[in-house]
């Protein structure tokens, strides 16, 4: 019984939204307008909880898991720092956008050399890892794209003969990435369809 | 957006809608057989055995928001996380559920809070089990590194990831963990094929759902799929010749 | 009728008048044949030898003052017996002197049909099995063997009992007969009730109430016809009487030919006496002491089968000791806590004492005790001296069991008793040699003493003997003492491992060969784990390294591209326009879709470009979806700026924040032109998005970018689209650029060389860079091409060792 009326408001409200957008111009669109306003800040809210969220659950490892808390500590003495700074500073304040923007740039940019290295060893136990042929078909496609994107050929008048060539060998991986994109937009309308009619409640109610 | 474009949403909803529908009607005792995915009847095994050695699974999400357009691979990422999380149930050690946006975080508690009441084990959810470990990308994924420790067995990496979800799967290999990963990211898709144990390619994340629950609205959704995919492939098809002849 | 016919027609001659309802009533009637009474409270010396075989149910206080009160002076007390001789034994003695008195009573009297079978108590339930083989007859001789010779074999165990006890016979004098002829009154009295119920029930009158015991008078006026069956007292009797009831007229139209064998050993005349007229008024299991004949029960011994006179031998050699000597001391002890607690239960001799009468005292009025005394010592004499002359009837005997119960080795041998006390029971009755039955199909499925008496109770030892009250010698009874005694608090379960050595060396043993598994394997799995580990280390080493030395080559010896993609040579063109095409400082809506991680790469790409426009004073407006992307894009801006002092960020460069909500986000902001998206208050800002002169998107995000593409395409198609990707976009990116939505792209840092290149800027960290990721390319293409041959080496290894083998 409890479902019914959930299931029944986010029903209604998929078909107000893309009603709303099918029609632009009445009553629909604008309380479609309404709609996606109140939802971005009802998850606007639920990021807020989200992240007391996460603060709670590090906390609690603090206690819970002295020996195996350490980056749990920094989490939160990162969060702490950055918090009260931001009350203190005001986000507009450069000091404070430099210091978080340093702190996040580096450390993703970190990250993404961590997975460059990753990605290299991968790639050397590519095969161990895939026995098939399209582990074959991937590496040879890695390689194509490496060759074409990197500009490996583009630093001598010599190999614009083959630029012809690697553009048709370009176009397979891209006609592919496109069927793979087709499928995963087909994929996509039909499970917010699943939504929209019900049939997938990814809630409780 | 011109008339052609709107026409053509238009028809492409309700076509898929009626086909939903259908097909969830006609199937319900499972006529449309689907092809098991290798990937998934692997993974399911090494789940089997993590579950008999009493240890964990790490459910992760992605960082996609619900209400964005990457919002569909969250909600089968959900809907997988169900039907995991009551399987895990079997075992001794309940599943960890990581997620990279506040409206997934509160959406996979609910989820597994009712999952777990269903099956009369609402004793074993803790809040400490599923929760958010970052709201960008890269710190989405170094939040759910630490987790990965002896204690899990397997994790599956199902939603929309970049590239940066290698992080998360090269650490898992690190723990001699199982990864089965499934995005709607080219991006990850290649990096998690050279790093995942399992992975689904392209469109084979949205036939995760009917693969591990035979429900008949879940068979019907992936041949709603197949039919516009059909269509599509028509539609190319056809356009191409008529461009060749000269008509468009 | 006839039998109350013939008994009319006998006691005509002397009448005796009840003085309570001053009804007439036969001369040797026990009880008052319409109220009841005791008629007989006193008995004619021309009456020892009536049966006492209730003695035990009168034992009670009311029962032992009245015995005391009605017996002949000169009887003896019993309690002189009962001094030396347990209750149980005193009990048995009586029973079977009374059936004997009980007997020739009934000869006398003829109350019953002559050819009237003995039903015998619970025999009622036999009867009724064999249907009309109750029909006693003589022919019946050839009874069943195994249960004459268990009769006889009980008889002679019981008779060696009781032959230690003959000593005490001596004490007994024969005026006992007084206490004796009572209970002979009680049976010719139900007798009485029997055989008048059919016809005159309501002339059943005691003599005197007052000196029957309350439940005896209960009991009497149960028994009247109309409530013979509904009796609450004795549910086991109940049922039994039912069969009983049924098998009344069974004598008269009895079948000889279908009465069992075992039957037929009873005398014919003692089962008609017994059975036909009482066995409707007494509880079954009452009735079935009263059908035990005394005398027949060692006359049937003449078929006992050979092994059963072996075991008599040998209980008659091993029972010949005196009873003083073979019973236990506890046997009499618990006597007296029994008759204590059990009110209407049959009380020994040795429950007479003066102990137990003083207990009882408090149920009943008790005139005095010394007569009482008297009469049971006059009782156990009597009794003391019919066992000396060889004849014993016990109170139960095997012949109870049903015919269809015979063919059970457990219940024949286990029988309702068992050892010395209980071998009187089997002792067999010559008269009583009954065929056995034919037990109907539905009876046997039924067997309702397999019910009462369940069969673990039998199979097992668990048998508690009663050694008092009505059901005194059978054993297995129920009685409510079994919990209390058998109750035990619940066991106490201590979490302490009790094992012994053995066990805990197994348990060390276990536990060593775990250990050991969990040994090999960390032992072999960093074995595989530092194979992978030195691939981990080598890798990563060797990328830096060439990457690190690659940085340190000069920048004129880097290979610059010479060969443009077109994309590039498009964006270049754009922004030239911008530049030099517009009067105006252009209005650039500057669209970050990046967390960040690309940073360093954007920074390269967007430089140059932003330096340009940066020329031209161009007004920048950052907007991003994500929440780190106006962040992102006021640094690098920034970045941009410090070639250009002369921008000012403050005015030139704003932030339009962070815009959720994804697509639709996107599409409100390119659609709504409220002041919330576009401020007024700065003049930088265009009011609407059509006023933007193009759009820059800088991204390492496909996803992201493809959300505005489409969204642009759609709802503002005129607009110029520009994208810096970084290269892991690029792929995901080029079909929009292959269909025109994008109108310029800088891909990669081979597109930021490029734009270099066609804007012939000199940055030498661009080079640097540009030769980093050459030799980077160039190092992953290496590794995927050594990794397959490593592992296709491997492959083909291990397929040929198997055939070389």
């Amino acid at each position: 019984m409890k479902s019914i009326p959930v299931t029944i408001l986010a029903i209604l409200s998929g078909i107000v939204v893309l009603a709303g957008f099918f029609f632009p111009g009445t009553m629909l669109s604008v309380f479609r307008i309404y709609a996606l306003e109140l939802a971005i800040i009802l998850a606007a809210f639920a990021s807020l909880i989200a992240i007391a969220n996460l603060i709670i659950v590090h906390w609690n490892k603090i206690f819970s898991e002295p020996r195996q808390s350490f980056y749990s500590a920094i989490l939160l003495a990162g969060f702490l720092c950055i918090f009260f700074a931001g009350i203190i500073f005001t986000p507009a304040n450069t000091f404070f956008s430099k210091f978080s923007a340093t702190v996040i740039f580096t450390v993703e940019s970190s990250l993404l050399a961590l997975l460059c290295l990753s990605l290299a060893v991968a790639c050397f136990k590519l095969f161990q890892k895939r026995k098939s042929g399209l582990a074959v078909v991937f590496g040879i496609s890695t390689i194509i794209f490496l060759l074409t994107f990197s500009g490996f050929f583009s630093t001598a008048i010599q190999f614009s003969w083959l630029k012809p060539f690697l553009a048709i060998i370009n176009s397979l991986p891209l006609a592919g990435a496109r069927g793979i994109l087709l499928g995963i937009s087909i994929g996509a309308i039909v499970t917010g369809l699943r939504v929209l009619i019900g049939a997938d409640r990814p809630y409780s109610g | 957006m011109d008339n052609f474009q709107f026409n053509l949403a238009f028809f492409i909803i309700i076509f898929s809608i009626i086909a939903l529908v259908l097909f969830s009607v006609l199937d319900r005792k499972k006529f449309l057989r689907i092809r098991p995915l290798k990937a998934l009847v692997e993974f399911k095994k090494v789940f089997g055995f993590s579950i008999e050695q009493g240890k964990r699974m790490h459910i992760s999400l992605g960082w996609s928001k619900i209400e964005e357009a990457p919002g569909a691979a969250s909600l089968i990422a959900l809907d997988s996380m169900t039907t995991y999380s009551q399987q895990s149930l079997l075992g001794d050690k309940t599943p960890i559920i990581t997620s990279g946006s506040g409206d997934l975080t509160l959406l996979s508690q609910d989820i597994i809070k009712k999952s777990y009441r269903m099956n009369n084990a609402i004793d074993k959810y803790s809040i400490n089990r599923a929760y958010l470990t970052g709201i960008s990308p890269y710190s989405y994924v170094a939040g759910g590194m630490p987790i990965l420790t002896k204690d899990i067995a397997t994790q599956s990496v199902i939603g929309h990831y970049g590239p940066e979800a290698g992080l998360l799967v090269e650490s898992a290999l690190r723990e001699n963990i199982f990864s089965l990963a499934a995005t709607d990211s080219l991006a990850g898709q290649a990096t998690m094929f050279a790093l995942a144990d399992e992975v689904l390619i392209g469109e084979e994340l949205y036939a995760i759902p009917p693969l591990i629950d035979e429900k008949s609205v879940n068979n019907a959704s992936l041949h709603t799929q197949d039919l516009l995919r059909y269509l599509a492939i028509f539609a190319l098809i056809l356009s191409a010749l008529l461009k060749l002849v000269g008509i468009v | 009728m006839a039998q109350i016919a013939l008994i009319v027609a006998k006691t005509m001659k002397n009448m005796k008048i009840c003085p309570l309802c001053k009804k007439e009533n036969l001369e040797d009637a026990a009880i008052c044949i319409n109220c009841g009474f005791d008629l007989n409270p006193s008995f004619s010396a021309d009456q020892p030898d009536q049966p006492d075989w209730l003695e035990s149910f009168r034992n009670d206080p009311e029962s032992n003052v009245r015995d005391s009160l009605t017996s002949d002076p000169n009887s003896s007390g019993l309690d002189s017996s009962s001094e030396d001789s347990p209750d149980w034994l005193a009990r048995v003695r009586e029973r079977k002197h009374v059936d004997e008195e009980f007997e020739a009573i009934q000869d006398n009297h003829n109350l019953q049909n002559p050819v009237l079978p003995n039903s015998k108590g619970t025999n009622e339930l036999i009867d009724s099995f064999r249907n009309n083989s109750l029909s006693t007859s003589a022919e019946n001789a050839g009874a069943d063997d195994l249960i004459d010779r268990l009769r006889n074999a009980e008889d002679d165990n019981y008779s060696s009992e009781i032959s230690a006890e003959s000593g005490l016979s001596n004490k007994i004098s024969s005026e006992d007969a007084a206490d004796l002829t009572i209970d002979d009154d009680w049976i010719s009295r139900f007798s009485q009730i029997e055989n008048s119920s059919s016809e005159e029930p309501q002339k059943v009158i005691p003599k005197n109430r007052g000196s029957i015991p309350a439940w005896i008078q209960q009991q009497a006026a149960d028994r009247t016809p109309g409530t013979t069956e509904d009796s609450p007292e004795n549910p086991v009797a109940e049922w039994i009487e039912k069969y009983g009831t049924r098998d009344e007229p069974a004598p008269e139209s009895g079948d000889e030919s279908k009465i069992p064998d075992w039957i037929q050993p009873l005398d014919d005349e003692d089962t008609g006496d017994l059975e036909n007229g009482e066995e409707e008024g007494f509880p079954a299991w009452l009735a079935d002491k009263d059908s035990l004949p005394p005398a027949s029960m060692e006359t049937g011994g003449q078929s006992q089968p050979d092994w059963i006179d072996e075991i008599n031998q040998q209980t008659v050699d091993e029972d010949q000791p005196a009873p003083e000597e073979i019973l236990p001391d506890w046997i009499t002890e618990d006597s007296s806590e029994d008759s204590s607690e059990q009110v209407s239960t049959v009380l020994a001799k040795k429950d007479i004492e003066e102990s137990e009468v003083k207990k009882t005292q408090s149920k009943a009025p008790l005139k005095t005790t010394m007569g009482l005394d008297e009469n049971v010592g006059k009782k156990a004499g009597k009794i003391e001296s019919d066992r000396s002359e060889g004849i014993a009837k016990p109170p139960f005997q095997l012949d109870q069991v049903p015919s269809w119960l015979e063919n059970n080795e457990d219940l024949i041998n286990t029988s309702f008793f068992e050892d010395k006390e209980t071998k009187e029971a089997f002792v067999p009755d010559s008269t009583n040699q009954i065929e056995p039955g034919e037990l109907p199909a539905w009876l046997k499925a039924m067997r309702p003493l397999e019910a009462i008496i369940p069969a673990i109770s039998r199979l097992t030892e668990n048998k508690h003997i009663e050694r008092s009250g009505p059901l005194a010698g059978l054993k297995g009874v129920l009685s409510s003492q079994d919990s209390n005694q058998t109750y035990s608090p619940p066991p106490m379960y201590t979490s302490t491992l009790n094992i012994t050595e053995k066990e805990m060396n197994q348990a060390a043993i276990l536990d060593q060969l775990f250990t050991e598994d969990v040994d090999i394997q960390t032992k072999h799995n960093p074995i595989v784990d530092i194979g992978a580990f030195i691939i981990r280390l080598i890798i990563p080493i060797l990328l830096v390294g060439l990457l690190v030395f690659s940085s340190l080559t000069q920048t004129g010896l880097i290979e610059r591209p010479i060969l443009f993609p077109s994309e590039t040579v498009r964006f270049a063109s754009i922004i030239n326009g911008l530049i030099l095409n517009s009067e105006a400082a252009p209005q650039i809506l500057v669209v970050m879709e990046s967390e960040g991680a690309s940073q360093a790469e954007l920074e390269i790409l967007t430089r140059s470009v932003f330096e340009r426009l940066m020329l031209k004073d161009s007004a920048l407006s950052i907007i991003s979806s994500t929440p780190n992307g106006t962040l992102l894009g006021e640094n690098l801006i920034q970045t941009a700026a410090v070639k250009h002092p002369g921008y000012d960020l403050d005015k030139r460069v704003t932030n339009l924040g962070y815009l959720p909500g994804g697509s639709s986000g996107i599409q409100g902001f390119l659609l709504d032109n409220s002041e919330t998206i576009y401020p007024s208050a700065i003049d930088e800002v265009p009011d609407s998005f059509s006023n933007f002169s193009a759009v820059l998107m800088i991204t390492d995000n496909a996803e992201s970018a493809k959300l505005w593409i489409e969204q642009i395409t759609l709802h503002r198609p005129q607009t110029v689209m520009l994208v810096a990707a970084a290269a892991q976009s690029v792929p995901m990116l080029m079909p929009y650029l292959e269909s025109n939505q994008i109108d310029g792209m800088e891909a990669g840092l081979y597109g930021a060389a490029s734009y270099a290149q066609l804007i012939q800027n000199e940055d030498s960290s661009l080079w640097s860079f540009w030769n980093m990721q050459k030799t980077g390319v160039s190092v992953f293409i290496l590794l995927i091409i050594a990794g397959g041959l490593w592992y296709l080496a491997q492959f083909l290894l291990k397929s040929k060792l198997p055939k070389s083998r």
